[in-house]
């Protein structure tokens, strides 16, 4: 061991020595220090292609996570507290909820639109008898389960998966309902 | 250049290793701040969940007569950081026949100092009860009043009412008022019925004059509508209440004829004029005079005096 450290000691000596005699060594030395980067680029951009993929999976999770919680966000609100009845029911693969809002002349149905696929609210004025519609779900996703379960007169369990290209994830949403009862079953 | 000046290269690549030496600090400082602002929001989001999670499961309690976590503080551990964060709970519920329940939930970090994120939510509802003797007297009578019962030959025969008898406005009417006029309702009634209907809420009318509801008006959803004492409520012709209302009027009131009043309990401190052909089943109450201006129909039901709850309304609040 000592040998050694003796050999790496003397041959370090010698090149200092030898760049102080001869010209054109530091050329040598940024030739080294120039093939020590494109290798240590290369090891890079290796784990960058590796990590791509993986990237771009987590980007699409973010953007599903961000979607769906936007989705239950507007249907707490909308379901949990601005509604005073709520009944659920199914429909072909997918499940639908009616409320009845606060405002007494107001309805609101939660549906899958199976040409869009995505979910839909219809909002239903009774005294001025207009309805509309308007996606609950953001732009962009597509959903692929969508399922209202009744878990006790104030609570309605959701279970829904969101797409967006070639990812899906799956989220599971409990909504208490401040101000309603839920019937039916989805 | 390198046979002349030995080493001239030398300061050139310091250089060059000095600037990409800032960048990259800069870079990891602007990674750093992205990272504190993006944990900010998370935590705040966190907290916010939290609250609501805690103030949604004691409503849940209340429902269950579990009142058991109520009051209490909890401490959850939230990641990344392994951070420390309480829920606390306050309720407030004041008052015997008015009473208005207040409950917040505040959830913050613990030690959090100059970083202090605390996310607040109220949920607030307002519940009215009727005592004893109103339930009492709807229980028997289908119309009350202090004073004169002008038109009694207008009402189908066997029809329950006392006149002259003594109807004090309650005290519990008095703490609605004295509960409303400290806060700003700012609902506009007339809109609110034409555009969508009553919202199982508290109205409030102030304000020298008088407030109607148009001619043949359907009004849907159950209220408790309160007039101050300058402030006279008319129910135009034709009008149509689908669901319970609750009338409280300060001033005197006037039904217009065909007026349909399918579950209502009406207390009013002065005069009231029902107009022909209407139908009220109820309770009406006056402290003045009743005019019946024809034939008419007012029942008695017992059940216009259950307790009235508000719906909740959920207040969020971050600092």
């Amino acid at each position: 061991m000592k040998k050694e450290k003796k050999l790496v000691i003397s041959f370090w000596q010698r090149l200092q020595q030898k760049s102080r005699e001869e010209n054109g060594f530091l050329l040598l030395e940024a030739a080294a220090a120039a093939t020590l980067a494109v290798a240590a680029a290369a090891l890079l951009s290796v784990s960058f292609l590796r990590l791509l993929p993986k990237w771009d999976y987590l980007a699409a999770r973010h953007s599903l996570e961000g979607a769906a919680r936007q989705l239950c966000t507007g249907l707490e609100k909308q379901i949990g507290v601005d509604s005073t009845e709520v009944y659920l029911f199914r429909s072909g693969d997918f499940s639908v909820a009616d409320c009845q809002n606060v405002s007494a002349a107001t309805t609101l149905r939660f549906y899958y639109n199976s040409s869009y696929n995505s979910i839909y609210r219809r909002t239903e004025k009774l005294l001025k008898n207009t309805a509309g519609v308007n996606p609950a779900c953001q732009e962009g996703f597509t959903v692929e389960k969508w399922q209202l379960r009744r878990l006790n007169d104030k609570v309605v369990a959701l279970d829904f998966t969101l797409a967006r290209g070639k990812y899906k994830a799956s989220f599971r949403h409990a909504i208490y309902c401040v101000n309603g009862r839920v019937s039916g079953d989805g | 250049m390198a046979e002349k000046e030995r080493g001239s290269a030398g300061p050139v690549l310091l250089l060059g290793s000095l600037f990409l030496l800032a960048v990259g600090q800069m870079l990891l400082l602007f990674a750093q701040r992205s990272y504190e602002a993006g944990l900010t929001y998370f935590r705040s989001y966190q907290l916010r969940l939290l609250a609501h999670s805690a103030l949604l499961g004691a409503e849940a309690d209340e429902e269950d007569n579990n009142e058991k976590r109520a009051q209490e503080a909890a401490r959850f551990v939230l990641q990344p950081g392994a951070r420390q964060a309480v829920v606390t709970l306050e309720q407030e519920g004041a008052g015997s026949s008015v009473v208005f329940h207040r409950r917040r939930v505040r959830a913050k970090l613990e030690n959090a100092g100059a970083e202090e994120v605390i996310t607040e939510q109220l949920i607030q509802r307002f519940t009215v009860n009727f005592d004893e003797s109103w339930r009492q007297l709807a229980a028997t009578y289908g119309l009350v009043c202090r004073g004169d019962l002008t038109g009694a030959e207008y009402l189908p025969e066997g029809t329950v009412y006392a006149s002259n008898r003594e109807v004090s406005y309650p005290q519990d009417i008095k703490d609605i008022e004295k509960f409303l006029q400290d806060r700003t309702v700012g609902s506009d009634l007339a809109a609110e019925i034409q555009d969508s209907g009553l919202m199982r809420q508290v109205y409030y009318l102030q304000g020298a004059g008088s407030f109607s509801i148009p001619k043949g008006q359907k009004v849907w959803g159950s209220a408790l509508i309160v007039t101050a004492s300058d402030t006279s409520l008319s129910l135009k012709e034709g009008c149509e209440f689908r669901d319970r209302v609750i009338l409280l009027c300060g001033a005197p009131l006037s039904i217009g004829e065909n007026v349909r009043l399918p579950q209502a309990l009406i207390i009013c401190k002065q005069g009231i004029t029902v107009g022909k052909g209407s139908v009220i089943n109820g309770l009406v109450a006056a402290g003045g005079s009743v005019i019946l201006k024809g034939a008419c129909q007012i029942t008695k039901d017992e059940t216009v005096v259950a307790p009235f709850s508000s719906v909740a309304f959920i207040a969020d609040q971050n600092s």
